[in-house]
């Protein structure tokens, strides 16, 4: 006897797709745009980008010279050397890889370096953990880097492409942060549409970076800033991450008509007359996409928020997409303690009414997002049980606020 | 409010002296503030440091762009730098004339103009830094501190250097101080004959944007955008000379010159480029037949420092 | 080979590093700097750690450079070399560059021996070509000095200070040219600015190396040393005859003496020039001083013994293609009767 399958329409044709993790989707969009240079460290869980993309490299697939440095701040040193010397740099971190990175990220943004990183969202320690949460790229937050959160491995491997016209656009020269979240992204196998190898060449063209070191010119890059030209000069690199916010929508159409997959900085899922919304970023907007769907078909009118440009933030559609939202949860995989966490206050500086914004943090350290914890999330805020100014943690399938006796110091 | 701003090149004390000033009223009273302005020179380079003195507590953390007094620890700064700027038409401007006496540049102003000969009244009381003397002297001009309150500062905030080089400053305070009390003396029959302008000009907003005029993306200078600096006004009343008669055009002056100040035709020495010799003497130190010899800054030499033997016979 | 005069040619046909900077009077680096740069032939691209050479030849909108220059931050100057070089390769690859270009590292000792040392131990390890220049002035200048693992035994710092219960800095200094040779790479040396044709020498034979070439040169620094500027070049020069600072070169792993001086001078001459050994000089502070002079006979005898056990590798065929011939003998400061001085003698200047 056949076990019976609960499906009630066909089988589609999918030849075009490949089973592949996110890892797997950057190390193929990284062969395809096939960079110069790749400085590189080891840390979980970007690992399988670049043992991946190792991999196409010693197969001949690609020229890339993988450069196997000894720290991740050497790796972003190195990169910021290649891509200011005239070569197409790529690299990949997460968490305390990314922390290690940090000053030299600043530098890039400053220097005019368009490397695109490949961040493995993961908590920062301590306690050490390696699953995901969105702390690191946190630290990047106010960096000048600009930062992209995909949803699915197909994202990943899209943003990579995308990531890689951008940062390269002339109005931008910036590094570009495609952050896919560890382990949820990065180690899951899911259907991915690889373009075609020259389709992906012909999109992002060739490295053509705007007076390098190595080109016929002397030059002095980096010089020593004083107070009469530094403010100046970091007011050139703010308008040029302003930028991103048009050209991301250019660069994004112009994906469209190559792949049909159309990316909005934010996407409005369901938000027509709904009651109350999320907001959030990264994989579990998926997820939460299912809850919207399931509490629609109870009757109640419920939408979310995905935002995909975190830097810049897109503070005028995030305004437009909740203007006729009453209650809103915005949800950080990261918390700011002391304070209220970092996606919240983007947020609250976005909307003209904050009364009707609460703050829930979830997910940290790669603790698991159910759908009855969204859920939840979206009863309590239709019945306006949370307390305004003070966020809730999403534990497990309930959303948890401070009452009463302390955990134990 | 009283507002001091100081003038003087990194190493001559600029900084010491504005908190010498700061401890000393504070000794009279007063609430005060002094503060220097970093660059990334080294000794020798311009530099400028401020003391603010309120009968208030003093809450401004902002530079000093419209000061009553000017103090310039090094007269060669008036001619590199606008020392004057947003000194207002009752401003106070003390110069050091150093060796230069009273062939110091002092610049036309409005306001009350005092050159203190602040290197000899150094020397005479044992320090190599004027910064000292100029305290004292400033603080006579304004009647505030006192000289037991600026001698009392010396002590407080010289605590670190060894007794008797503290004793040499604190000479040196008293020096400038008579020589401050003197000075008014002429000054306030002079000053009295100076027309007063109703108000002075507002100083110019040095910290507006510099738009459009800003460079390539990245901060990328590319050499001969810009003219480079001048250095040759680092130099304290010394500059080298050279005869050519006794040069053997071994060229250690130029290996060794940190300023690129020595001028060379293909693999001959021809001289001094004073516009960046900033004095330090390497070139006099190294030369082994005594061709380069430093002279007095204010000595006539042929161009680029070549001078002729005169006794040669 | 390039001697004093080929170099003040060679820095006037192609400029590389000029004035207007704002080092401080006397400073020992724009001589290393500049000997450097033109003993090199062909482009030359620099890439320079945070220090006091960075902040004082690049200040916004003005530039002493004459050549591509970058400078990215303090610990990773090796680092970034490791991109350009590979971004080099990249280039030369696809046929973008038409002539061969020379990768130099300008780091102070601080962006060498402290904080840059890890990221260039990888570059070492990873067999990067460029030459990295560190110029030593045995503390953070750019600070206000304050010590580093350069800074002698015994020298007052801003961090070390003497005082009523301290002599100075405790500890002796790190040896950097032993732990980058220890990475098996084809040429370190050390050398002085004081001993420019020798440090011209070594220049050509880092050029030469293929691979990573490591240079650790004494600077001279007036304010952090505590001695007059015009005395700067003296100061260098007593540490070298001292046998303070011997002038040594690894070449594939043999050690040699690129100099020696005729008689090693008491160390004390050395000190007494310098207001960071000032009080060593009080009374009970002789044990310091034969501390320090004990370090220095020890370092030189381990170097002498190196220098002996190499002697048969330098004589033998392997080592003959490391040859520089010097078109002039090595001495800092031509005196009357030495034959130096007659090569001048005969050749008065022309002016």
């Amino acid at each position: 006897m056949t076990p019976r399958l609960p499906f009630h329409t066909p089988g589609v044709d999918l030849h075009h797709l490949r089973v592949i993790t996110g890892a797997q989707g950057v190390a193929h969009a990284m062969r395809q745009i096939d960079p110069d240079v790749f400085p590189v460290y080891p840390i979980t869980p970007q690992t399988p980008i670049i043992q991946t993309l190792s991999q196409f490299v010693a197969d001949g697939l690609c020229h890339t010279h993988v450069l196997d440095v000894e720290s991740e701040h050497s790796a972003m040193s190195a990169a910021v050397g290649a891509a200011l010397a005239g070569a197409r740099t790529m690299t990949a971190t997460a968490s305390q890889g990314l922390a290690l990175m940090v000053e030299v990220i600043y530098l890039a943004a400053s220097l005019r370096a368009p490397v695109v990183i490949a961040v493995g969202n993961r908590a920062l320690s301590g306690p050490i953990n390696i699953h995901g949460d969105h702390s690191d790229a946190m630290l990047a937050r106010d960096s000048g880097a600009i930062q992209i959160f995909a949803e699915t491995a197909e994202e990943a491997y899209d943003f990579t492409i995308i990531g890689t016209k951008l940062a390269e656009h002339k109005r931008i020269l910036l590094p570009v942060m495609v952050g896919l979240d560890g382990f949820t992204i990065t180690h899951s196998a899911e259907p991915v549409a690889l373009l075609p190898d020259s389709a992906v060449k012909d999109f992002v063209g060739p490295y053509a970076y705007p007076s390098p070191l190595l080109g016929n010119q002397a030059g002095t890059y980096g010089p020593f800033s004083m107070p009469d030209s530094y403010f100046d000069l970091k007011y050139q690199e703010i308008e040029a991450v302003e930028a991103a916010l048009e050209v991301f929508e250019l660069v994004a159409e112009e994906f469209f008509r190559l792949s049909g997959r159309r990316y909005q900085a934010v996407e409005a899922y369901r938000l027509e007359d709904a009651e109350a919304a999320l907001v959030m970023m990264g994989s579990h907007s998926g997820t939460a996409k299912e809850v919207v769907d399931k509490m629609r078909d109870q009757g109640t009118r419920v939408g979310l928020v995905e935002i995909r440009l975190y830097r810049p933030f897109p503070r005028h559609a995030i305004e437009q997409a909740l203007a006729q939202v009453p209650r809103v949860a915005v949800l950080d995989k990261a918390s700011s303690p002391g304070t209220l966490p970092p996606l919240f206050l983007d947020v609250a500086a976005s909307v003209a009414n904050t009364s009707k914004l609460v703050s829930v943090i979830y997910g940290l350290g790669g603790r698991d997002v159910p759908m009855a914890g969204l859920q939840d999330i979206l009863e309590g805020v239709l019945a306006d049980r949370f307390p305004p100014r003070e966020p809730g943690y999403l534990f497990g399938n309930k959303v948890w606020h401070k009452e009463g006796k302390s955990w134990p110091i | 409010m009283l507002e001091i701003r100081f003038h003087g090149r990194g190493g001559q004390g600029a900084k010491t002296a504005s908190q010498l000033l700061a401890v000393a009223f504070l000794e009279a009273g007063r609430f005060v503030q002094a503060f220097p302005e970093y660059g990334p020179e080294r000794t020798g380079a311009p530099m400028m440091a401020y003391t603010r003195v309120d009968e208030r507590p003093i809450r401004l953390h902002a530079a000093i762009s419209e000061p009553d007094v000017v103090v310039v620890l090094d007269p060669s700064l008036v001619l590199e730098q606008n020392v004057t700027e947003g000194l207002g038409s009752q401003g106070f401007l003390v110069v050091n004339s150093g060796g230069l006496g009273s062939r110091v540049i002092l610049p036309d102003i409005e306001g009350i103009v005092l050159a203190v000969p602040a290197d000899e009244l150094a020397e005479k009381s044992g320090t190599r830094h004027a910064n000292t003397v100029m305290a004292g002297a400033v603080a006579a001009l304004l009647g505030e501190p006192s000289l037991e309150q600026l001698l009392g500062a010396v002590d407080d905030v010289l605590a670190r250097l060894p007794e008797s080089l503290r004793l040499h400053n604190r000479q040196s305070v008293q020096e400038g101080y008579t020589y401050g009390v003197n000075a008014l003396r002429t000054l306030d029959a002079s000053s009295a004959k100076k027309p007063v302008h109703p108000a002075p000009q507002p100083a110019r907003d040095t910290q507006a944007a510099h738009g459009p005029k800003l460079g390539r993306a990245g901060a990328l200078i590319r050499p001969g955008d810009y003219p480079v600096p001048l250095t040759g006004g680092w130099r304290m009343g010394k500059k080298p000379a050279v005869f050519l008669n006794r040069c053997v055009n071994c060229l250690l002056c130029w290996q060794f010159c940190p300023d690129g100040a020595v001028v060379v035709d293909g693999t001959t020495f021809l001289g001094f480029d004073y516009a960046y010799c900033k004095g330090c003497e390497i070139c006099d130190a190294v030369c082994p037949t005594k061709a380069v010899v430093m002279i007095d800054e204010e000595s006539p030499v042929g161009s680029l420092g070549q001078l002729k033997e005169v006794s040669a016979s | 080979m390039a001697n004093i005069k080929e170099m003040a040619a060679h820095s006037q046909i192609d400029p590389r590093f000029g004035s207007g900077h704002s080092l401080c009077r006397g400073c020992g680096i724009p001589s290393i700097v500049r000997t450097v740069l033109s003993s090199i032939p062909g482009p030359v691209a620099v890439i320079n750690a945070t220090s006091c050479l960075e902040v004082a030849t690049t200040r916004y909108p003005f530039t002493a450079w004459k050549i591509p220059w970058m400078h990215v931050a303090f610990e990773n100057s090796a680092a970034v070399a490791s991109g350009v070089e590979a971004a080099y390769h990249a280039l030369k690859a696809r046929g973008e560059l038409s002539e061969p270009m020379t990768l130099v590292v300008f780091a102070g000792d601080g962006g060498t021996y402290d904080i840059g040392l890890q990221a260039l131990s990888g570059a070492l390890e990873r067999g990067h070509r460029f030459i990295y220049v560190c110029y030593d002035n045995e503390a953070y200048m750019n600070t206000g000095i304050q010590r580093s693992s350069a800074t002698p035994f015994g020298a007052s710092t801003t961090t070390s200070p003497a005082g009523r219960a301290a002599m100075g800095k405790p500890e002796p200094r790190k040896n950097i040219v032993e732990i980058v040779a220890a990475h098996r790479i084809p040429y370190v040396a050390q050398a002085a600015m004081s001993h420019w044709q020798d440090l011209s020498n070594k220049v050509q034979r880092a050029y030469h190396a293929e691979g990573p070439a490591f240079l650790n040169v004494l600077s001279a620094c007036p304010p952090g040393w505590g001695h007059e500027p015009r005395d700067a070049v003296r100061v260098v020069r007593l540490a070298v005859d001292s046998g303070y600072w011997p002038l040594v070169e690894v070449i594939e792993g043999h050690w040699r003496l690129s100099y020696r001086p005729s008689e090693r001078v008491p160390v004390m001459q050395w000190l007494t020039l310098q207001g960071r050994f000032r009080h060593l000089f009080q009374p009970d502070q002789e044990e310091a001083l034969e501390k320090i002079q004990t370090i220095i006979d020890d370092e030189w005898e381990r170097m002498t013994q190196r220098d002996a056990q190499s002697a048969s590798w330098f004589a033998s065929e392997q080592a003959r293609r490391w040859e520089v011939l010097p078109t002039l003998p090595d001495s800092w400061e031509p005196r009357l009767g030495e034959p130096m001085w007659e090569h001048f003698r005969k050749t008065p200047n022309p002016a």
